[in-house]
């Protein structure tokens, strides 16, 4: 194990959940939120090695209590960050940065291919532009009309309002002739219009569902399905951990290179209350991070 | 964004469904919020009636609906009406109002959107008030209804309510459950929408969500209670459903808002229903306050409960009975 002084604690939609009781693993306070850290190792248990006293590590903590000053974490969850990176920066792009990189990774995304990014101005949306563009990949997003500017400042080609019966049609004309290789999908809707933008070979990983927004997968896809290659994956961060040190070695590098932008807002660790406010009432853009 | 790794140490209740608040719908639980907070906690007794029933009338009307006055099992009410009923099926909504509150007719807006979107005639009974009428006058009230829309000749029959109605709708599903026989048939389906279900307000969201609610507070709460139940047990499975054997009821729907006092009686039925082995889930909206189902077009998640219920009561009226 290994004490750690937290520098940084990422503000997560989970944790509303949790404090709000709808975690059955979770149900009686007293309780700790926060499900990722940055910080410093204060203390080394024994038996660890490669770690030592001052060294900056982040830590997804599945079972919560990043919100603190210290934490104690098993030393196999530390994952080191260079000195010049940002603690509220290495916070910020664990849980969602891991998980729009691994996306990538298991969406098999190269040079060259088209990728749509549904709730692209999202945490994990906004990632996942980023990277895909680094990767070479031309990007379209699904995203409200209010959110254009943003996108198109992330290298975004188009964006459309996938809240609009009909988007699709309009993609169509942007992803000829070789449509869309890559749909990142946190909507879990499996009769949605993205479907005929898919590309021979395309794929199409869902990662999320929008409670309510869930369809079953029309009949007449299949068809198109079989002629075209199409896969249709399911993706969970938890399954693929041990990717977590390759991905997180380039989200660092890259952060602290700038190549990819997260805007953070910070709150201090006492005003936990008022930033899962701002978060809930969904006023706030970016990531919300707090700091000890 | 919901964390994936998280999804697998520690798996959501599978019976419930937890519905993020958009941004929109902030925005306008903010500006009613402001509204609401002067009088949070203060209607009382008979002198809430005038107010309660103003803000039901200014539900949006539905289109396409025809309502008529009419008595069902010698029940005075409304029918919500549509062009092109579904023959055999019919709705019976239970309004609201703390059991002291409410008129079928400050409620026949609301009855026709559940009419729209659930594809059948909704008959809203103007069941007895307290304190004047104190129980069981209420569920006697809504047992004859029950009986008289199966007297002529409604073979479907679908329940839904909100609130204290909410409460006597699935009292009803209840009795008329147990009662079912081939001359009596069962309801086939219900929806409620934040149902008060324990009258002993021993919910635990009364403390969590005190502050998160905008319009009750438990000593509100109590009082209203008191001039419905005067002596009898709050824990009467005839007037609180969470303390009733639960085991053999149809399939049931409760949406309920976070921002309630009242979650935990919704979640608390849910989890006693799924455990009796009946097909219930229960829908919470994140952000969203008591009777937000009832703001149709100005909470999107009043548009979306109102589909979804629809096409839940529609999908169980469609089917034949026996």
């Amino acid at each position: 194990m290994l004490l750690i002084e937290v520098q940084a604690a990422g503000i997560n939609y989970a944790d509303v959940l949790a404090r709000s009781g709808h975690y059955p693993a979770i149900t009686k306070a007293p309780f700790a939120l926060g499900f990722e850290i940055a910080g410093v190792v204060k203390e080394v248990g024994k038996h660890v090695e490669g770690l030592t006293v001052g060294d900056s590590v982040a830590s997804l903590t599945l079972s919560g209590g990043g919100y603190a000053s210290h934490i104690l974490i098993p030393a196999a969850t530390a994952i080191p960050f260079p000195k010049q990176l940002d603690p509220a920066l290495a916070a910020a792009v664990l849980l969602q940065g891991l998980t729009a990189h691994i996306l990538l990774d298991r969406a098999q995304v190269k040079n060259g291919d088209t990728v749509l990014v549904a709730a692209a101005a999202g945490g994990v949306g906004g990632l996942a532009v980023q990277l895909a563009k680094l990767r070479g990949a031309k990007v379209i997003a699904l995203a409200s009309e209010s959110k254009l500017e943003l996108l198109k400042s992330l290298g975004v080609e188009d964006v459309f309002d996938y809240g609009k019966p009909g988007w699709a049609a309009q993609a169509l004309e942007v992803t000829r002739p070789h449509g869309v290789q890559v749909f990142l999908d946190s909507t879990g809707d499996l009769a949605t219009e993205a479907f005929s933008l898919l590309g021979q070979f395309g794929r199409w990983i869902v990662y999320g569902a929008r409670s309510g927004k869930q369809n079953a997968l029309p009949p007449d896809a299949l068809w198109p399905m079989i002629e075209k290659n199409i896969s249709l994956i399911g993706f969970n961060l938890g399954g693929n951990l041990d990717r977590v040190p390759g991905a997180l070695k380039e989200l660092f590098k890259f952060a602290i290179d700038g190549s990819v932008k997260v805007e953070i807002t910070k709150y201090p660790l006492a005003e936990a209350s008022i930033a899962h406010a701002v978060f809930e009432g969904r006023k706030s853009t970016g990531k919300l991070v707090l700091v000890p | 964004m919901q964390s994936n790794a998280l999804k697998n140490t520690a798996a959501k209740a599978t019976w419930s469904v937890i519905h993020p608040l958009t941004e929109e719908d902030s925005t306008a639980v903010a500006a009613l919020r402001k509204v609401a907070a002067p009088v949070k906690g203060k209607l009382k007794g008979i002198a809430g009636r005038g107010p309660f029933n103003e803000i039901m009338e200014r539900v949006a009307v539905p289109e396409d609906v025809t309502f008529e006055a009419a008595s069902v099992g010698g029940i005075c009410g409304w029918w919500a009406k549509l062009p092109k009923d579904r023959e055999g099926a019919a709705i019976i909504h239970v309004h609201g109002g703390w059991f002291n509150w409410g008129t079928a007719q400050a409620f026949r807006n609301f009855a026709g959107h559940i009419a729209l979107t659930a594809g059948a005639d909704v008959f809203i009974p103007d069941y007895r008030l307290s304190p004047e009428h104190p129980f069981p006058a209420a569920v006697r009230d809504l047992e004859a209804c029950y009986r008289g829309l199966l007297d002529q000749g409604t073979t479907r029959i679908g329940l839904t309510g909100d609130s204290a109605g909410g409460n006597l709708a699935l009292l009803l599903l209840s009795i008329a459950s147990a009662q079912a026989s081939e001359d009596a048939i069962a309801p086939a389906v219900a929806v409620v929408f934040s149902p008060v279900t324990d009258l002993a307000l021993t919910g635990e969201s009364f403390d969590t969500r005190a502050e998160a609610d905008p319009y009750f507070t438990k000593p509100q709460a109590a009082g209203l209670i008191r001039s419905y139940l005067g002596d009898t047990d709050p824990k009467n499975p005839l007037a609180s459903p969470l303390y009733g054997d639960l085991t053999g009821l149809p399939p049931i729907r409760v949406h309920v808002g976070d921002d309630e006092v009242l979650l935990d009686d919704s979640r608390r039925y849910v989890e006693r229903a799924v455990t009796a082995g009946v097909d219930a889930e229960l829908d919470v909206w994140m952000g969203l306050p008591h009777g937000f189902v009832t703001n149709v077009g100005g909470f999107n998640a009043a548009t979306q409960a109102l589909r979804a219920s629809g096409a839940f009561l529609a999908d169980r009226l469609g089917r034949t009975v026996r």
